[in-house]
């Protein structure tokens, strides 16, 4: 199945490279697309410049998402920081 | 978001009408849910073929206090997703483990489907309300 082509709201470039889906652009009410890279230069995204690190694009840029997910970990350490629970949980961890 | 597992209904109604104690939870996830499934209060979706499965896993989320004189919380915190499959999501599911269907809390939809492709970034804000 073919990837679907998607705007970006950064460069405004129309292709189907790998996007940060931004769910109700954060209350605009409609989803917003970046390019990893886009977005990371516009706003600083600890994520999307996890993911456009090696500067690759397209089909290359899919594949190594694929295969190292190199943004999971910052996405992760993200969602903890603002849950601050996790805090706990992790002392909990190394502790057993 | 504004549904409340039908297990955890029965706790908190317990809770407040009765003297039976509350477990609190200690931690939340949030799971994403295919859109082709329609949530209901006794069927937890997660750890099925119908969670949408990130590269990320679930993402732990924390909400703030609801707000004073309404049933909802104050602000929406967004959560993200990394290496996105091909899907449709259609909604989120609360669970209090990372893995697994051992206690879900809440469920909803969100507020339009979201269709990502491989490889995608997915960020959502989530919102609970009592009504």
């Amino acid at each position: 199945m073919a990837n679907p082509i998607r705007n970006c709201m950064g460069c405004g470039t129309q292709d189907d490279h790998p996007r940060h889906v931004l769910g109700d652009g954060g209350g605009a009410g409609v989803d917003i697309f970046w390019h990893h890279d886009c977005h990371f230069r516009a706003s600083g995204c600890e994520v999307c410049e996890a993911v456009s690190a090696e500067g690759l694009t397209g089909d290359e840029l899919r594949a190594h998402i694929e295969d190292n997910d190199p943004g999971g970990a910052v996405a992760r350490e993200i969602n903890e920081r603002q849950a601050p629970w996790t805090q706990n949980a992790n002392l909990e961890t190394q502790e057993a | 978001m504004a549904n409340i597992d039908r297990t955890e209904s029965k706790a908190l109604l317990d809770a407040s009408l009765t003297s039976t104690a509350y477990t609190e939870p200690s931690a939340w996830y949030v799971a994403l849910i295919a859109s082709s499934f329609t949530l209901t209060d006794t069927t937890p979706y997660g750890a099925t073929a119908n969670e949408v499965t990130a590269g990320s896993g679930r993402a732990a989320i924390a909400f703030p206090a609801a707000t004073a004189g309404a049933p909802s919380t104050t602000t929406a915190p967004a959560v993200t997703f990394t290496t996105m499959p091909v899907a449709t999501t259609g909604g989120i599911e609360i669970y209090t483990a990372s893995t697994g269907t051992a206690r879900r809390l809440w469920y909803g939809n969100l507020s339009a489907n979201k269709t990502t492709a491989s490889g995608d970034t997915l960020t959502v804000t989530v919102t609970a309300t009592l009504s």
